[in-house]
């Protein structure tokens, strides 16, 4: 019925169209960032720069914005309740005005509204308001970020998300010590949620948000030689702060991930030499074979729909990607070029894949359409791996070393631009972005 | 100014030297054109006989040569030889006198049988010295024997000098001219490099000040905007209006990269324009309706393109094509857009 709505609508407006003799079709443009100026009123004192700071920066990260500098305003606005002289804006270049009004409500409490203006078309797109206490008004900067951001990309923002990672630190005896870690997208209020009594490798956060399951194994040193043991699945919640043991079985279990409903636990266990896919249902606490065989599969992923999974396998003779239904039937497999495929990732919108390659012209973090076409390369390194998405499907993390081993976590565009280095206060690897985390303390008000 | 006035000095400079070049150059070629040539025998006409379908002569064939090629390559003065004497020449030695050009009469050949005529050659028989032939200029100088003067020749040996003295001269003058002028030549170059290295700043300000001009032109050559692209009877779809008219709004357009189902995304504006070309406002339409109240993505895609229309203001048409655009429709095509970008 939708869609023959759609052929409906098109016809009429192909009658519209014919009725205009001449169609000019525009077929290039500029890729370039949209200018935006960010009017503060601070009516609290003392937050102006911080609050705008944030929002600056989460913007100007995407390389989608490009702030106009405070010096270059020729219209000086004290109130959100007056529109704008747009001419004056448009002057200066700026595309988009956002006007912000900070203002104390009660004790500790502080009331924000946010209006967007297009300069061009002189109009008020967007009107966000809210309240949320003092001490939280990073994640009001963030909530107002994503606000701008979505009305101008038309795709959700990123900023009110957290970045699950493990932090590495080597020690004097040159023992490497690995922690959990948790910090906003930014690198902001970062915190540890484990001692690094235990190696601890490929976090993975539950849809739901309540917890992360981890790989992980404790090592045992006989004879000057380090022998690990009990390597299994572990999980830990974050309302009661307490990891458990998830699933333990004769063999190694490594690279759990959650699938789209958040019930199902996919994991690859290894035994003989061989490594198979496994699904372990968190409810009825079963388990099952997904594939069998003498090969090596892992990094098992399901796709956002939950109706396929990706892995990698070297079944064909090389490290490859292959898909799959969920219950292990129709293996078709995915890449054919030169090099070895791993840690396949499927994106949230579902129209990529992530991976890592390596051959012998390096490492790569790449991207790859889900029936194997438009392959391409996204970054390069000394050593890159583990890529992990945003919510929305626009950016990229991964971990990457250098020459030296210092290990860090960069993110780049889904174009392949705007690489950077997310700022961490140790070595970090193996990063996972969490979905956009819901902030009980921030009330939006209805405009 | 000053750089124009410098560059004119140098052009004027190279400009004089190449001239005198050539002058040099020009002389020395007359003059060698119209030096006497005739002892000259690498310069000697040689007339080949016949010619076309008789330009290979046959042993039998006879040709009178030219008449002055008859002449005898030989001082003016003969010199008279002593008779050669004991010529074994049946007819005596009167004929010894003959001219010496001739072949001794030994020979020559013999007539009847040979073993007749010809005495036994003995041992006792003198030796006879063969007749000398007379000096000629191309003949290789005794060093021992002072060489006879002949006063004919006399001028001769002048003129040579002369040659060689007028040869050398305006050698060794083009040497001079050409290494002066290669002097002049790289100290042309390296006033010209240093000059460009401060040309460079006011490249980037005359690339603006072309830009502009090009600009202006185009602006104000309403009359040649259109010639010879064929507008013809209008229509839709002419390759010709996405160059001239599509192009005025490609450059204000930021195509937002990296969104979803890009290739799915085809935004259509209608507009409206005044007589001047003016865009009216009010008249830009989004034609999908639906989707922009739907389509979150559509909608950013198609403010993009909104505000490029906005910003571009007025389109450059020509008076005499301003009714075709009254009322037309822009197809925004973001897939196109991004080739080589998503």
């Amino acid at each position: 019925m939708h869609f023959l709505r759609r052929v409906i609508f098109l016809i009429v407006i192909m009658f519209d169209i014919a009725n205009c003799s001449i169609v000019v079709n525009v077929n290039k443009g500029v890729v370039k960032p949209v200018s935006i100026a960010l009017n503060f009123i601070d009516k609290k004192g003392g937050m102006k720069r911080s609050f705008v700071g944030v929002i600056r920066k989460d913007l100007e990260s995407t390389c989608l914005f490009r702030s106009v500098s405070e010096d270059a305003f020729m219209q000086k606005m004290d109130t959100i309740l007056t529109d704008p002289t747009y001419n004056l804006w448009k002057i200066i270049n700026v595309q988009y005005l956002v006007n912000i009004e900070l203002k104390p409500y009660n004790d500790g409490i502080i009331d924000v509204t946010l209006v967007l203006y297009d300069v061009a078309s002189k109009s008020k797109i967007r009107t966000i308001s809210a309240y949320a206490k003092e001490n939280d008004w990073r994640k009001m900067a963030h909530m107002m970020a994503n606000g701008i951001y979505e009305r101008v990309t038309g795709e959700k923002g990123y900023f009110d998300t957290k970045i699950l990672y493990v932090a590495t630190q080597h020690t004097k005896g040159k023992h490497k010590i690995y922690r959990l870690a948790m910090m906003d997208q930014d690198g902001h209020d970062n915190q540890y949620l484990t001692n690094g009594s235990s190696i601890v490798l490929t976090p993975r956060l539950s849809p739901k948000g309540n917890e992360f399951s981890f790989f992980s194994y404790k090592e045992k040193t006989v004879n000057s030689r380090k022998i690990p043991l009990s390597a299994s699945v572990y999980r830990y919640n974050f309302n009661t702060r307490k990891t458990e043991l998830m699933v333990q079985f004769k063999g190694m279990t490594y690279a759990p991930r959650y699938s789209p409903d958040g019930n199902t636990l996919i994991f690859s266990l290894s035994n003989n030499g061989a490594s198979s896919i496994y699904t372990y249902d968190l409810v009825a606490r079963k388990i099952r074979r997904l594939t069998k065989g003498r090969c090596i599969d892992t990094s098992p992923c399901y796709s956002p729909d939950g109706q396929c999974i990706v892995f990698n396998s070297d079944r064909g003779g090389t490290q490859q990607l292959y898909v799959m239904d969920t219950d292990g039937s129709n293996v078709r497999r995915l890449s054919f070029s030169v090099g070895r495929y791993a840690t396949p990732v499927w994106s949230p919108r579902g129209d990529w894949i992530a991976f890592t390659k390596f051959g012998s012209s390096g490492f790569f973090i790449g991207i790859i359409r889900p029936d194997g076409t438009e392959e391409r390369m996204l970054a390069s390194g000394f050593l890159v791996e583990s890529p992990t998405w945003s919510p929305n499907g626009r950016v990229v993390l991964f971990s990457h070393q250098d020459y030296y081993r210092k290990e860090q976590i960069c993110s780049v565009d889904i174009t392949g631009y705007n690489k950077r280095v997310v700022p961490t206060q140790m070595n970090a690897i193996d990063p996972e972005w969490s979905g956009n985390i819901k902030f009980d303390c921030v009330y939006r008000k209805k405009v | 100014m000053l750089h124009h006035k410098r560059d004119n000095a140098l052009l004027n400079r190279s400009l004089s030297c190449s001239v005198l070049l050539h002058v040099i150059i020009f002389v020395f070629c007359v003059v060698s054109h119209f030096l006497p040539k005739k002892n000259n025998f690498l310069l000697m006409e040689v007339e080949l006989s016949g010619g076309g379908e008789n330009a290979i002569m046959s042993p039998n064939d006879t040709v009178e040569p030219p008449p002055e090629l008859l002449e005898p390559i030989v001082p003016e003065e003969r010199i008279e030889e002593p008779p050669i004497e004991n010529v074994i020449n049946g007819e005596g030695g009167a004929e010894a006198k003959s001219d010496p050009m001739q072949a001794p009469e030994s020979a020559q050949e013999p007539t009847g049988d040979m073993s007749e005529s010809v005495p036994p050659f003995h041992d006792d028989v003198p030796e006879t010295k063969p007749a000398e032939l007379p000096p000629q200029e191309e003949a290789v100088p005794n060093l021992d024997e002072k060489p006879k003067e002949v006063p004919a020749a006399k001028e001769k040996p002048k003129k040579k000098k002369r040659k060689k003295n007028a040869l050398s001269d305006v050698i060794k003058r083009v040497e001079k001219k050409k290494s002066s002028e290669d002097r002049r030549k790289k100290i042309a170059d390296l006033v010209e490099k240093s000059a460009n290295a401060k040309n460079k700043k006011n490249d980037a300000f005359n690339k603006m000040l072309e830009g502009a001009r090009e600009e202006l032109r185009r602006s104000s050559d309403v009359g040649g905007f259109g010639e010879g692209l064929g507008y013809g009877s209008g229509g839709s779809g002419d390759g010709n209006y996405d160059k001239i008219i599509g192009t005025q709004i490609e450059r204000n357009w930021i195509v937002p990269a990296g969104v979803r189902d890009a290739e799915q995304i085809v935004v259509s504006i209608r507009i409206q324009l005044k007589d001047n070309g003016e865009i009216i406002a009010a008249g830009i339409k989004v034609l999908d309706e639906r989707r922009y109240a739907t389509d979150l993505v559509f909608r950013a895609v198609a403010d993009s393109a909104r505000r490029a229309i906005i910003e571009t203001g007025c389109l450059k048409i020509p008076k005499d094509k301003i009714n075709l655009f009254r009322d037309f429709v822009f197809n925004f095509n973001l897939a196109e857009a991004l080739k080589g970008r998503r």
